[in-house]
């Protein structure tokens, strides 16, 4: 049931991010709005299927920027790894944990983006992080709120099926 | 146990996903992938531009909102009319804009004495970090890859991608596409680039008596063969002479708004020395 509403979902997430995202920019911060999808996944399920997501994403991603193919998907796959860490070291689904894991996940995504960008020169990438990076990840928090709600309403829907007990 | 076996999975998903992106990193190319994009921008274009419509929807309607709240303090009886009448002004404020857009873009098309096409802009780069926009023109209409791109004003960018009706534009405002250009006034040659956010015009080897002023034009210089020669590119918005360099920079901005402008022109007649 999950594919049904991963995939669809995962191909608008990317056409929002390439057309409406962009027209909502303060500054030159931007939500990530699949990034925030796929952490969200990851802190209301867990279970490594937010790091399938994020592949699947990364690579819709990837045919829509003119980066280098592959860099979404290592860091969005990064980013969702560690998301499903926590979520397994806390046991929690809050909706704290989703703005920490978000602010903390978007830095990271954004990190690695900026090295594939910037190719490590050391002062653009401080500049970048600092002028875009973190003030979207400021505005990637807020987005991920109403999206930690729905996405725990279509978890309570279609619960994780629980494996017999012999 | 459940959390042993779905930590196992996280694992091996970000092994796949690790293999998959040094797959891609490295051979993309040789193995021709890059067409996928081309795929992939026509798959999106649909949604792309139907969602770009409902932005400027939402935009419009914050912009109401903000005019109906300050009317209100004013006057509570006359909300409603206010607000129609906000609403009216917004889309006759937008189609002005659309408006003496196209007039600047006409305007400036007769100056070059190009021929062009012109297009809307249906979607810009996910990240913010590669500026590209995509614009509803391609093949079909004649686009070529390195096509000089303008907007109402000035150059915009350059076509990087071309699929059949769609094409990607890689934006100067993107640090790695400097752009060769001179100042009007003075004809000096430099190099215009965004460096840690900012977008600055260095001129080599300048005179010692330079005079640059607030508000220069900065065009196109031809240099490097990547744009046609005398389109105008940004304005000079500070520049403090340094007394012991050999060359001088400045603060430029582009002649438009890139994070704004919503159409644009392809100049038909340039083709480029180099094709990116």
């Amino acid at each position: 049931v999950t594919a049904w509403i991963t995939y669809p979902s995962l191909f608008l997430m990317v056409a929002l991010q390439t057309s409406l995202a962009p027209q909502l920019e303060i500054g030159r911060a931007r939500p990530e709005l699949v990034l925030c999808w796929v952490i969200c996944w990851a802190v209301v399920r867990g279970r490594g299927e937010a790091v399938a997501w994020a592949i699947a994403g990364g690579v819709l991603l990837d045919l829509t920027s003119q980066l280098p193919l592959g860099s979404h998907v290592l860091a969005l796959a990064l980013v969702a790894f560690l998301a499903d860490l926590g979520h397994n070291f806390l046991r929690g689904s809050t909706l704290l944990f989703a703005l920490v894991a978000t602010f903390v996940g978007s830095l990271v995504y954004g990190g690695v983006l900026v090295l594939f960008v910037t190719g490590m020169v050391r002062h653009e990438v401080l500049a970048t992080m600092l002028g875009q990076v973190l003030p979207g990840a400021v505005y990637s928090v807020v987005a991920v709120i109403p999206m930690f709600f729905l996405l725990r309403s279509l978890d309570r829907r279609f619960p994780v099926p629980v494996a017999p007990e012999w | 146990m459940m959390r042993r076996g779905s930590q196992l999975r996280a694992t091996s998903f970000l092994a796949i996903a690790v293999v998959l992106a040094v797959v891609l990193l490295s051979f993309a190319r040789v193995l021709h992938l890059d067409g996928m994009r081309d795929v992939a921008a026509t798959v999106f274009e649909p949604f792309q531009a139907a969602f770009t419509g409902v932005g400027d929807g939402i935009r419009g309607a914050f912009s109401t909102v903000d005019s109906i709240g300050r009317v209100e303090t004013e006057n509570r009886a006359l909300k409603q009319q206010v607000t129609d009448l906000q609403r009216e002004l917004t889309t006759a404020r937008q189609a002005e804009s659309t408006n003496r857009q196209l007039q600047q873009m006409l305007d400036l098309r007769a100056a070059l004495n190009v021929h062009s096409i012109g297009a809307d802009v249906i979607a810009r780069d996910p990240d913010g970090l590669s500026p590209t926009i995509t614009i509803r023109a391609g093949k079909n209409n004649g686009v070529r890859k390195g096509m000089a791109v303008l907007g109402p004003r000035g150059l915009v960018g350059r076509v990087v991608q071309v699929q059949g009706a769609t094409s990607q534009v890689q934006l100067i405002s993107d640090p790695q596409n400097p752009v060769g250009v001179m100042l009007a006034p003075s004809h000096l040659s430099g190099s215009l680039r965004v460096s840690e956010g900012k977008m600055k015009v260095e001129i080599p080897s300048a005179p010692v008596d330079l005079r640059i002023n607030t508000g220069d034009v900065l065009v196109t210089s031809g240099i490097g063969g990547n744009y046609p020669k005398g389109v105008p590119v940004a304005e000079v918005v500070h520049y403090q002479y340094q007394a012991y360099g050999a060359a001088q920079s400045a603060d430029a901005t582009p002649m438009d708004n890139l994070n704004r402008i919503e159409v644009v022109m392809v100049d038909l007649d340039f083709v480029p020395d180099i094709v990116p």
